[in-house]
């Protein structure tokens, strides 16, 4: 027998034997050795694996984390464990979200973690780049067949064995993706799987329908002729000769150009430097292609808008990473609300 | 149709007095390549170099390569409807080709006097560099023989004029080459017969392949063209023997010529066409359609040809992303919705340690993707001994280059088609 695997195991009141909903206001605190469904663990890892148990209320966790997550660190330096192991937490959100806490905190410590839970449990939504997770279903029933496979990746971690892809090792994708090469080329594969859907065979796509950050549209503008709106585009349009040096792709700056005053804008003033567009039009006839400013300048006559701000934000928008289109994003949103603009005009390209 | 695709292996290439093939070597005359170059007068300067797998050697400023090819018998000719060749269809008959061998076209676009032009994606080097050796090695041209046509164009020609001058010159060496093979007898011969293969499944392969119109212009002769019709259009139906043949001539953004007449989807599906599958054909979808209206109704009129050729499953690829990219998401969609289980082939974006999607769109349908990877080479490329591309090859370009992590733009190998073996998986 070769050694044991010295797991610390972490539990919510329910499964800790606590108590039910009446008890989730209960703080975190530690229990020597397996405890409920951790005996399972115990049992598969071999007999004294499990070395203690944190048990924690499913409202205390999230609500006192850090009071929560002092436990455990003191637990971990105590005992010392190889790996640490948070659940199953099945379909229950703040149980996963607890186990989600537990498990990123053991890792910042050095301790590699897993849990198991399902895959559209918030603890996997909230922290899917941070977590190794085993997918479970939603039944309690499927303690045992998890609790093994929680073995099973256990000993893996302790051992220092390097994660292979999550379809071979059975986790939850958590949004990396890694270069490998394959048997056969891609148009064998795509091949492949084009006859296997047509014949009804199984077939796994290499890349699943994967998470994309939603963002809700902004509510309508309730009175529109007390806001104040702002310009923003990422069509790449810059003052003539381009004094700040804006590239025409993959751009990760974004400037700001005053309109005070102006009411059209020309060629001879202004163009866009964009280079995934066809600018001929904009910098030979028009840049309000990318920047309408004659019609919010008539709006704002017009008494339908409460003014425009005196800056317009520019970037060029081709090519550019998600990261960095986000923090260009929050960057103007910021200096917009600032300002008091309540609403922005923003020209996509 | 019927094709008779007549291979002659190429184990080495060398200089000679004459240009011939013989019993896997082919000797080429340099001065014969260089009256064939300076022919019309509108190329200036020339370098002819070999560059053979393994060398220490780095090619730089590759506009396009092509794989010498000859009709012998049957209507038409090779490479049809470019650069004034006859427009008449190809894809029957017999084709030798010379196997394992490319004539490389490489032209450094800062010659171009025109600030404007020398960024115009046409005109600009599909690759920034290929190493034939180490972890680079990976590309179609690092396992073939390169013949490196090193140009330089008259000087003053306006863009489009520069790129057919190069473009027509490689041709003209590609023709000489593929003309020794003429009146011999192919060591290989493959068969295709397109003729349906009822009782099999029925499929299709599509090809979105962008139109550069929307700033060339419609009578340009940039971009990608099909029997050198480079508009935006219709879809087209071709046989797969058409594109062995070259209807389909690939310059510019990620693609070559030779990807297309040697296609790895295409080979594959003709290759089991009535063995496993019913392949009706390549249906090419032009995309950059401008708004999303027109982009719905190209996507319908795609799905409308595929399912009126019966198609029961489709591979769909596409050659560019940004908004080319919501067009070829709209193309799975539309077949998907009308029964046509259709595989996306396709390299993916950066994942941004985690921050991105693979995909830069994606839809309910899109339920059958092959990754082809982010282009990426992460290893660096160590130095090598040799560049060829350029007549005064900076010395920068010689050194050790870091590795490429692959994202948008910045790829090492764009593995359009699925040539290579390596993919994407989830960690």
């Amino acid at each position: 027998m070769t050694e044991k695997t010295r797991v610390l195991h972490y539990l919510n009141q329910f499964f800790g034997g606590i108590g039910g909903e009446e008890q989730a206001n209960t703080p975190a605190l530690v229990k020597e050795g397996p405890m409920g469904p951790g005996r399972v663990l115990d049992a598969a890892l071999g007999s004294g694996s499990v070395l203690a148990t944190v048990i924690c209320g499913d409202n205390y966790v999230v609500e006192e984390k850090e009071r929560a997550l002092e436990v455990l660190l003191r637990a971990l330096d105590k005992y010392k464990p190889d790996v640490f192991v948070a659940g199953p937490a099945f379909d229950a959100g703040r149980y996963g979200l607890g186990c989600a806490y537990m498990c990123v905190a053991a890792q910042q410590r050095g301790i590699p973690a897993v849990s198991a839970m399902h895959p559209d449990n918030t603890g996997v939504l909230t922290f899917r780049r941070n977590l190794l997770v085993i997918p479970t279903g939603t039944a309690v029933s499927e303690m045992p067949s998890a609790m093994a496979r929680l073995a099973v990746f256990a000993r893996k971690l302790a051992s220092g064995h390097k994660l292979g892809p999550a379809l071979e090792e059975g986790y939850l994708p958590r949004g990396f993706r890694q270069l490998v090469i394959h048997d056969r080329t891609g148009a064998e594969r795509a091949f492949e799987m084009m006859m296997a859907r047509i014949l009804g065979r199984p077939f796994v796509s290499e890349v699943q329908i994967p998470q994309y950050e939603m963002v809700p549209p902004a509510r309508p503008i309730s009175g529109s002729g007390s806001t104040k709106f702002a310009l923003v585009t990422t069509g790449g349009l810059v003052p003539k000769g381009n004094p700040d040096r804006q590239v025409g792709g993959r751009a990760t700056d974004y400037f700001k150009y005053s309109i005070a005053g102006l009411t059209e804008l020309s060629t001879t003033e202004w163009e866009s430097v964009h280079a995934g567009f066809s600018t001929t039009h904009l910098n030979t006839k028009d840049p309000s292609y990318v920047l309408p400013l004659p019609i919010i300048r008539e709006f704002e006559d017009r008494g339908l808008i409460g003014g425009v701000h005196p800056y317009f934000f520019s970037t060029t928008g081709n090519g550019t990473p998600v990261t960095v289109a986000k923090r260009m994003a929050e960057s103007v949103a910021g200096e917009l609300k600032e300002a008091g603009v309540g609403a922005a005009l923003l020209v996509a390209t | 149709m019927h094709l008779e695709l007549g291979s002659f292996p190429v184990q080495e290439v060398t200089f000679g007095t004459r240009t011939t093939w013989r019993d896997g070597i082919l000797q080429i005359s340099r001065s014969e390549i260089e009256s064939l170059v300076f022919a019309d007068g509108n190329v200036a300067r020339l370098d002819i170099e070999i560059v053979r797998p393994g060398d220490s050697a780095r090619m730089i400023n590759m506009r396009d390569r092509i794989e010498p090819r000859l009709k012998v018998e049957g209507s038409g000719v090779i490479y049809p409807g470019v650069f004034g060749r006859p427009v008449t269809q190809v894809g029957s008959g017999v084709t030798h080709r010379l196997s394992g061998v490319n004539v490389v076209q490489c032209a450094d676009p800062s010659q171009l006097t025109s600030a404007e032009e020398r960024t115009w994606p046409p005109l600009r080097p599909v690759h920034s560099f290929v190493d034939m050796t180490g972890p680079g090695a990976i590309t179609p041209s690092s396992s073939v023989i390169n013949v490196c046509l090193t140009m330089e164009a008259r000087p003053g020609l306006p863009g489009e004029d520069w790129h057919v001058a190069l473009c027509s010159a490689t041709l003209r060496v590609a023709d000489c080459i593929a003309e020794t093979v003429k009146y011999l007898t192919p060591p290989e011969v493959e068969v295709f017969d397109t003729s349906s293969k009822p009782g099999l499944p029925r499929v299709v392969s599509i090809f979105n392949l962008a139109s550069d119109e929307w700033f060339c212009g419609a009578r340009s002769v940039l971009g990608t063209s099909i029997y050198g019709q480079t508009r935006l259009s219709a879809p087209w139906l071709l046989s797969p023997t058409e594109l062995m043949d070259g209807a389909v001539y690939h310059s510019g953004h990620s693609g070559s010529t030779a990807t297309m007449t040697h296609n790895p989807v295409v080979l594959q599906m003709a290759r089991q066409h009535g063995r496993e599958c019913d392949y009706a054909g390549v249906l090419i979808q032009r995309t950059n359609w401008t708004t999303q209206a027109e982009k719905e109704m190209a996507a319908d009129r795609l799905a409308y040809v595929a399912s009126a050729l019966g198609a029961q499953g489709a591979v769909l690829t596409t050659d560019i992303r940004g908004q080319r990219f919501v067009e070829t998401i709209l193309g799975v969609q539309a077949c998907e919705r009308i029964g046509i289980k259709t595989v996306l082939l396709t390299p993916e974006e950066d994942d941004e340690e985690g921050m991105a999607p693979p995909l830069l769109l994606t839809a309910p349908e899109v339920v059958s993707v092959v990754s082809t990877g982010t282009g990426g080479q992460e290893q660096p490329f160590p130095a090598v001994e040799r560049v060829t591309g350029a007549f005064e090859p900076d010395s920068a370009v010689y050194q050790s280059k870091p590795g490429i992590h692959g994202q948008y733009a910045q790829s090492y190998f764009n593995d359009i088609y699925g040539v290579g073996r390596q993919g994407c998986v989830d960690h």
